[in-house]
């Protein structure tokens, strides 16, 4: 057997098996049935979810960190943007935040489970953990909406390096697993009712003790990277949104757009109301993108950061929520403007964009608009 | 099928001399070798008839005798060769005289239910007769002889023994029907028949139907004797399209279908292979995918080849098409399970395709149109040649110029359709007992969108989303049976695959050249045993160029949209080489049963692994006269070796092993009625040294499962106005990662199949058939329970939040591939109606599959956050109206 291979990145062992699982599947079936489901979507105009960029519930908007990247002996800011936008208007929440879980195994967030009931049950007995790595709070109704209406700061172990692994490029990077919980009731642990293996250790209760489901409570995690050269990553800078080239702000009487009589759905045909107006939204980001270090081309070359842009609003509809910034291959594109839809019921609606870079680099603004 | 009429002994005056004269006989055919339940064989007919003379030293003596020859006829019907059957057995030179007067004879030869014409031997005998002195005739006899007669005996061909119940039509000129039945002798007659050409038409249960031409003279009677041939039982795992007859089944089970029954059945579009779906062991595949999921085992463990050269796909796109057309088949051989050692490299079924020999007769050609495709065929004798010949076929899909404007019409979101065409190319040289072929045939499908605005959730997958599938074949095939007892087959191909997938700037491109070989040998070296050597050989080199997002570095969370990742480019040239070598033996000890053991012997360069498989396959007819019962049985190890990606750096693991499957396989079948035959066949497959992808390792082979399940056919076999099948399947399939994980149902489970479909000639050239499915719904891993099952908690959370990207990742399941959809369940039908010309026919047709617009279930979606589920509906219904014609 003769054999020539070129790898243009260098490959690791420890990397490799990700690749394997990826190879492992035949490559006949799944290429038929990504055909299938391309035609399967061509023949139906797809299911009647709402989309993700209608706030309706409670929501988390962004998740952001301060740095990325953060150093060695630094400090680990959260800052945490969420929505209640149920009809009956936004309640006090409780947010939780439990930091502290190191280079789980596997590189998992089920590794950090024991952990964490560990740490939330010295919560529920008084005795919360003297490191600093969980709070608890209960937010009013006016952080609703609010960009970073809640923060949370975990030191970063000295030692957090002890546990970490060399990457492709021989840097030690470890990281640091957080996971945060916004319930519009009381969190409470799980133990006993499930499998807390792979299924959520925590639960949202009201008052009556009944257990609340995912339109009053998000649960998730973030994650932080901590490396040995102390790179950084910043958060990809984000001036503000504007709807039809006006800024949006906080004061919804800056922008007022008239309202959509007939609703308008995404994402399968246009609206079939014709007096319906659309505004162009975009969110103003230069080509910020940075150089990912660890990323190459072909021929070497080191590339850059991959940048989008997710909007989200409390009404209306967008014609594309999701929208590339930048990209390594085509570069910056000016095009991820989207257009709006407003709602057909007047009043305040608030929109966000949250832009992303592939490195958990997160910027994300906020404007209201009065629909009249 | 083996008949032989012993008719005309001529009782008055002797024709073709003054005196005395040799009597031509309706020739008997008998194909080279037994053939399956088949289409019928129109036996040659006499076209010059060549007189012995009559020996003068017999003449001399009034001694009169008969011999019996034994004719080689060509597909040309001329008599390649004659031999001494049976002797007059007095000497005088009457065989003598046969023999040197049967070169002279010429008929028109027989033919195949295609038209093709086909080298028979056939029984032959000369009667030597002297003329009746004349008497002078009272007024009766005088009357009589404006009339004749005909008697006659069926017998069986294995003994003589006489054929009771035989039904016997007799078909005068005018239409006029006259039937009789054979009694406990086999003995029937005709009396005061009107001179003139008859048709006579025997029929009995169990044995094949047996039509001759018979000549009635004014006051003659006829006595004939034919001899029916048994219903050849059928063998396991096989269907033939048009049934070759020279090679006798090595296999467990055996199902006919012949091209006149694809034809008919509905929802299949006359595509042969398609009709494999609707067979016993075959389990629908999800959505519309071309998949063969064959008794619990992978689509990809069951391989497809065309004579002998293995394809990439069987299938178009959706599964709308096979890559072959029906009209260029010669056979489909379809092996569930227990297949011979010829074949190898797979742990599942094996599907094997003929293309057919082109006509050499004349020119013929087909076009069809319907609103999938169009296809058309050409094919005859190469000019001023009578032994070679060509076919060319061809044929594109048409859904893209119409399906775009529907699909933007409906505001669909793709409004682009599959491309998708094949091709067939042969020109084949044929010889007493041989032949040479060159084939080129291959298939391209294509399918691109221009993707303006990304997909929900991945913001980088913007531009060309395209896939693209293609092979191509050239091939050379020789075949040449040496004498009665040694048989040379051998086949050389080389071929070309490509697969392109691409979406954005991700790629996939694989390209691979490759050579295959195939040499068997076979040799009959007792008349109970024949010994079947041969080897089979594949090489190749593969190229492969890939863009794929990269794994997550550390520093690059997790969960990220798979468009965003950095890419990661892989290029790779490499050889590969899986020889084989097999034997087998075939043996039929005593009457009735055939016992084939086999050996394989697989090496695969990229393992270094080899794969050592013994096979016994064994068949026994506890009673072969009317009702027929058999059983049979076989068991096997088959080896499939990894994939190369599994198997070879930089994505492998060194140092793998090949797939292991043992097949254990019984059955029984038994002749009902004429018409209804009913089969059971139970297999079990042990499955372990299975390759899986570790979680945190490379690949290894530590998976294990089983395939357990029961296969029941009830076939009623076409007559004039009917014929249909009910087939119902039941199985279960288990894989296990290894030995301490915990036993789950495998992807493709399906618990219970059926099939029912009939196809009724309603006469006047108008047919209609339909076609019913009933299937237990595909195995889903549910994200989000069904509110409707009991324990099903709606306030359940079954996401989890992902910071870096912001979106919702499904929690880990405990309960893999748990969920049924619900019960498929679907029907489809097709009329036709068939105009017949002098040189040609046309057909028109209507296909409606689904034809009550059942909206199936074929997969579950979620929301962004997996609260909330919906279904994704299968096909709608799809009516296809096709016209076709030929000559």
């Amino acid at each position: 057997m003769s054999a020539a291979t070129k790898l243009r990145r260098v490959p690791k062992l420890r990397r490799v098996p990700k690749l394997r699982a990826l190879a492992a599947r035949h490559w006949r079936l799944p290429l038929l049935m990504l055909l299938v489901l391309l035609v399967g979507s061509a023949l139906s105009c797809g299911s009647t979810f709402d989309p993700s960029s209608d706030v309706q519930t409670l929501r988390v908007i962004s998740v952001t960190a301060a740095q990325p990247y953060p150093a060695v002996d630094g400090t680990l800011a959260l800052r945490l943007t969420f929505s209640d936008s149920i009809k009956e208007g936004p309640r006090p929440v409780q947010v939780t935040w439990i930091a502290g879980c190191v280079d789980p195994q596997g590189g998992s967030y089920l590794a950090c489970y024991p952990q964490l009931i560990a740490q939330f049950t010295a919560l529920a007995t008084g005795q919360p953990p003297a490191d600093g790595s969980l709070k608890q709070e209960v937010l009013e109704v006016s952080s609703s909406g609010v960009v970073g209406a809640t923060t949370f700061e975990y030191d970063i172990p000295t030692n957090i390096l002890d546990s970490g692994q060399e990457n492709d490029f021989g840097v030690k990077v470890s990281t640091v697993v957080t996971f945060f919980a916004v319930c519009a009731g009381e969190l409470k642990p799980l133990l006993g009712e499930e499998d807390t293996n792979a299924a959520l250790p925590l639960g949202c209760f009201d008052t009556d003790g009944h257990r609340l489901n995912a339109r009053d409570f998000v649960f998730g995690y973030t994650q932080q990277y901590v490396f040995d050269d102390n790179r950084a990553n910043e958060n990809p800078p984000a001036g503000g949104l504007t709807l039809d080239a006006v800024a949006l702000t906080e004061d919804a009487a800056d922008n007022t757009v008239v309202h959509c009589p007939e609703s308008a759905e995404e994402g399968c045909g246009p609206p079939a109301a014709s007096d319906c107006t659309s505004y162009d939204l975009k969110v103003l980001v230069d080509d910020v993108a940075e150089t990912d270090p660890d990323a190459r081309d072909e021929e070497g070359n080191v590339l850059r950061e991959v940048l989008w842009v997710d909007y989200f609003a409390e009404g209306g509809s967008f014609d594309g929520a999701r929208k590339l910034i930048s990209d390594p291959i085509s570069g910056y594109t000016s095009e991820f403007n989207t257009e709006w839809t407003p709602p057909a019921e007047p009043g305040e609606v608030r929109i966000w964009a949250v832009v992303h870079d592939n490195r958990g680099g997160i910027s994300v603004v906020s404007g209201l608009v009065t629909v009249e | 099928m083996f008949a032989l009429s012993n008719g005309a002994h001529a009782q008055g005056t002797p024709r073709g001399t003054s005196d005395a004269a040799p009597q031509p006989q309706p020739p008997a055919t008998k194909p080279t070798a037994p053939q399956p339940a088949a289409p019928k064989v129109t036996m040659p007919e006499m076209l010059k008839y060549s007189p012995a003379e009559y020996p003068a030293e017999a003449r001399q003596k009034r001694i009169e005798g008969e011999v019996v020859l034994k004719l080689d006829i060509d597909i040309d019907g001329k008599v390649r060769a004659a031999t001494l059957e049976e002797s007059a057995g007095v000497g005088l030179g009457f065989d003598e005289a046969a023999l040197a007067a049967a070169p002279g004879l010429l008929f028109e030869p027989a033919r195949k239910a295609d038209g093709n014409p086909v080298r028979v031997l056939i029984l032959f005998k000369y009667t030597f007769e002297l003329a009746a002195v004349p008497k002078p005739q009272t007024p009766e006899q005088q009357q009589a002889a404006t009339l004749g007669g005909l008697d006659g005996v069926v017998s069986r061909v294995e003994d003589d023994s006489p054929l009771p119940a035989a039904v016997v039509k007799l078909t005068l000129a005018d239409g006029k029907v006259l039937t009789s039945a054979t009694d406990a002798q086999g003995s029937f007659g005709f009396e005061h028949l009107p001179a003139g050409q008859y048709t006579v038409d025997i029929a009995v249960a169990g044995y094949i139907p047996w039509t001759a031409r018979e000549t009635v003279t004014a006051g003659e009677a006829i006595t004939v004797r034919y001899r029916l041939q048994r219903t050849q039982p059928t063998a396991p795992g096989v269907i033939d399209v048009l049934v070759e007859g020279e090679r006798p089944p090595r296999e467990v089970v055996k199902r006919t279908l012949t091209r006149e029954e694809i034809d008919m059945i509905p929802g299949t579009r006359g595509d042969a292979l398609k009709s494999l779906q609707s067979l016993p062991g075959v389990a629908r595949p999800p959505f519309i995918a071309g998949l063969l999921i064959v008794r619990g085992s992978a689509a990809q463990d069951t391989v497809a080849f065309i004579d002998g050269t293995e394809i990439p796909l069987i299938y178009h796109f959706g599964g709308l098409s096979s890559v072959v057309p029906t009209e260029v088949l010669e056979r489909i051989d379809f092996y569930p399970g227990n297949f011979s050692a010829q074949y190898g490299r797979a742990m599942g079924g094996i599907v094997d395709v003929g293309l057919r020999s082109p006509k050499y007769d004349g020119y013929h050609g087909m076009a069809q149109l319907d609103f999938i495709d169009a296809r058309a065929m050409f094919e005859g004798p190469i000019p001023t040649t009578d032994d070679w010949a060509f076919l060319i076929a061809g044929r594109r899909s048409w859904m893209d110029a119409w399906l775009g404007p529907v699909l933007e019409s409906a505001g669909a979101g793709v409004t682009q359709a599959p491309v998708y065409y094949d091709y067939q190319a042969a020109l084949e040289h044929k010889w007493d007992g041989g032949k040479l072929r060159f084939s080129f045939f291959g298939s391209d499908d294509a399918f691109e969108i221009i993707n303006d605005t990304p997909p929900a959730g991945q913001p980088s997958a913007v531009g060309s989303l395209g896939l693209h599938l293609a092979y191509q074949r050239g091939q050379v095939m020789y075949q040449d049976n040496i004498d009665e007892r040694q048989r040379l087959r051998w086949m050389l191909a080389v071929g070309q695959d490509d697969i392109d997938f691409g979406l954005g700037q991700f790629f996939f491109n694989l390209n691979v050249i490759s050579v295959s070989n195939r040499i068997e040998y076979s040799n009959k070296v007792l008349d109970w045993m024949t010994v079947n050597t041969g080897l089979d050989f594949q090489a190749g080199i593969t190229e492969l160029q890939l863009r794929v997002p990269a794994p997550p570095e550390e520093g690059q969370p997790n969960g990220l949209p798979f468009s965003v990742k950095p890419p990661l480019l892989v290029e790779q040239l490499r050889a590969f080489s899986r020889p084989a070598v097999y034997a087998e033996v075939e043996m039929t000890p005593v009457k009735g049963l055939r016992i084939v053991p086999g050996l394989r012997l697989d090496y695969a360069l990229d393992t270094k692994k080899f794969d050592l498989q013994p096979r016994l396959n064994a068949r026994y007819d506890i009673t072969s006269e009317f009702p027929r019962t058999t059983v049979k049985g076989g068991i096997g190890l088959y080896s499939q070796p990894p994939e190369f990606q599994e198997s070879v750096d930089p994505l492998g693991t060194i140092g793998l092993s090949s797939n292991q499957a043992v097949h254990v396989g019984a059955g029984v079948e038994q002749d009902m009625t004429e018409q209804l035959e009913v089969s059971a066949e139970f297999f079990y497959k042990h499955l372990y040294s299975l390759v899986e992808g570790g979680f945190l390792g490379g690949f290894d082979n530590v998976g294990l499962g089983y395939a357990v399940g029961g296969e029941f056919l009830l076939k009623y076999k076409p007559d004039d106005r009917f014929f249909g099948w009910l087939a119902y399947t039941v199985s279960r399939s288990i894989r296990q990662a290894d030995e301490e994980a915990d036993e789950v149902l495998a992807n493709f489970d399906q618990t219970h199949n059926m099939t029912v479909l009939g196809s009724f000639k309603l006469g006047n050239g108008w047919t209609l058939g339909a076609r019913f499915r009933l299937a237990s719904g595909s195995l889903n891993t549910a994200r989000v329970c069904d509110p409707a099952n009991e324990g099903c908690d709606p306030n359940a959370i079954n996401a989890i939040y992902y910071g870096p990207s912001g979106t919702y990742s499904a929690l880990p399941s405990s309960a893999s591939q748990q969920e049924r959809l619900p019960l498929f369940h679907q029907m489809d039908v097709r009329m036709d109606k068939k105009w017949k010309f002098e040189d040609w026919a046309f057909t028109f047709y209507l296909d409606v599959q689904n034809i009550y617009n059942n909206q199936a279930s074929e997969a579950i979606t979620y929301n962004y956050n997996f609260t909330e589920r919906s279904y994704v509906s299968g096909l709608p219904i799809l009516p296809s109206i096709g016209l076709r014609g030929q000559f």
